[in-house]
């Protein structure tokens, strides 16, 4: 029979084997694979949910399979006579600048986030300018050359990527 | 003695509270630089009109898990404004940090800094990186293993203190098969990809404009040396999963993994990443490399016994 003594250490064991269990669901992928099957779903659902509060089983893949480009941020506000003013968002150091770099890398991850951020970005850009009644926004991807193509004159260029207005009405 | 029999008898072995204690002030230390490092764009990281609205970073997760926004709605009606929520929610984080650095309460203020600092990452989820889940990762570990036992005011005051326990064993042991996860997955995830065996990975790291911290493009010349040192960082990460675990490579692994992590610091500027990513490497496999602990039994190979 399973005493109080006895039953402290089993509970324990079992927190961390679905511990890692959750982790190990998320780093092999199997919640990709099982996501369409209605029997796996209470487990995926309990993954999700492990992650967004422990953040412990995440896909633990950085710069993986391959380096993400970056990007740069273009942010204008507009005034009521149409002038145009360049804002810059607040990057007071380098950890801040790797912060913007994995926004705009959370901004490219489909187009309703983009459309999001980018309402985001111009409102915080709007409270800030008093005089301004719209706010323009544009993303452009840095490409970066391969080594092969940066000896033979290749250098990094910029392709516009997404470009958006919004107007205060 | 049976496999099962074994791994347990490894797994629960009693082990010192010094190390998950030197441990928690480590976490305590970085979680306050952090803060620190930050402390110039708050609202633009965590406000109500920050980067992210929380209109977006509330709709990212259920809506029975607490959000700032939540915290907001409660202290309104005492003339809280939302931008107030977010520096009463920091002055917490850091107040707690503070308790767990000194030892006081170290479980519950853990606890507490966990909780705060969840509230902060989903209130700035769209600027959210590797450190900060690492981060939440460090203080998950200090909640649940036994951080005041040593080093602590408490155990200063205690006059029985509990310096050897199997919970400290057992919970750095989860932390070194946590990070041996991480850096497989994170390994072989790079090796899917052609870029790292061919050195781009690395030549597109070190120019892109925002991680370019100095002038690498004489690398373009030699593409050998990219090519080397994404093999390495293949190697040490699909190997430190085995490596860390056998006694002859212990130590030269995590000296190589440390290594790889002061070079992300150096040459990406990436110094937070860099500095969680050596605390957690070191809080998990620290005592077997630096002090020989755990590797007394494995050391004496037959040849070494005395002779009877």
């Amino acid at each position: 029979m399973l005493t109080r003594k006895g039953a402290f250490p089993l509970l324990v064991g079992m927190c961390i084997v679905l511990h890692f269990a959750m982790i190990l669901i998320v780093v092999t992928h199997l919640n990709e694979v099982l996501f369409d099957t209605p029997l796996a779903r209470p487990v995926i659902v309990c993954s999700d949910l492990y992650s967004q509060v422990t953040f412990s089983n995440r896909n633990f893949g950085f710069f993986a399979p391959s380096v993400t480009p970056d990007w740069t941020v273009y942010i204008a506000t507009v005034n009521e006579k149409g002038d145009r003013m360049p804002f810059k968002l607040k990057c007071p150091n380098r950890e801040m600048e790797v912060r913007l770099y994995s926004m705009v890398g959370h901004f490219t991850e489909d187009d309703a986030t983009m459309d999001l951020f980018a309402r985001s970005w111009a409102v915080y850009a709007m409270n800030r300018v008093e005089d301004s009644v719209g706010a323009e926004i544009s993303i452009s991807r840095n490409i970066i050359p391969s080594m092969k193509e940066y000896r033979d004159g290749g250098r990094i260029s910029s392709v516009p990527m997404y470009r958006t207005t919004f107007e205060l009405r | 003695m049976t496999m099962f029999a074994r791994l347990r008898k490894w797994l629960t072995e009693p082990e010192s509270s010094t190390y998950v204690g030197w441990f928690r002030i480590v976490v305590a230390v970085f979680c306050l630089w952090k803060a620190w490092v930050f402390r110039m764009a708050i609202i633009e990281l965590y406000g109500q009109y920050g980067y992210i609205q929380w209109a977006i970073t509330r709709s990212n997760i259920p809506y029975w898990l607490p959000h700032l926004g939540n915290l907001w709605r409660v202290l309104a009606p005492y003339g809280v404004s939302a931008d107030q929520t977010v520096h009463l929610v920091l002055v917490v984080h850091v107040l707690s940090l503070l308790a767990m650095l000194s030892g006081l309460f170290s479980r519950p203020m853990a606890f507490l800094a966990w909780c705060t600092d969840f509230l902060l990452m989903h209130a700035g989820g769209g600027l959210l990186y590797g450190m900060d889940y690492f981060t939440h990762i460090a203080l998950f570990y200090c909640i649940i293993a036994p951080t005041s036992d040593n080093l602590s005011l408490i155990s200063a005051i205690r006059t029985k203190g509990a310096n050897h326990s199997t919970s400290a064993g057992v919970t750095r042991k989860m932390l070194q098969f946590q990070m041996s996860i991480v850096y497989l997955s994170s390994g072989i995830e790079k090796a899917m990809g052609i870029d790292w065996w061919t050195g781009e990975s690395i030549w597109r790291a070190l120019t892109l404009p925002i991680f370019s911290t100095v002038d690498v493009s004489w690398l373009s010349r030699f593409p050998w040396i990219p090519c080397f040192v994404g093999w390495s960082v293949l190697l040490i990460e699909c190997g430190y999963g085995f490596a860390m675990y056998y006694r002859r490579t212990q130590k030269v692994w995590l000296f190589l993994t440390i290594g790889m992590h002061l070079g992300i610091g150096f040459m990406m500027g990436m110094w937070l990443f860099a500095a969680i990513m050596i605390i957690l490497n070191c809080g998990a496999f620290g005592p077997e490399c630096f002090l020989g602990i755990g590797s007394s039994e494995q050391s004496r190979s037959p040849a070494m016994e005395p002779k009877r």
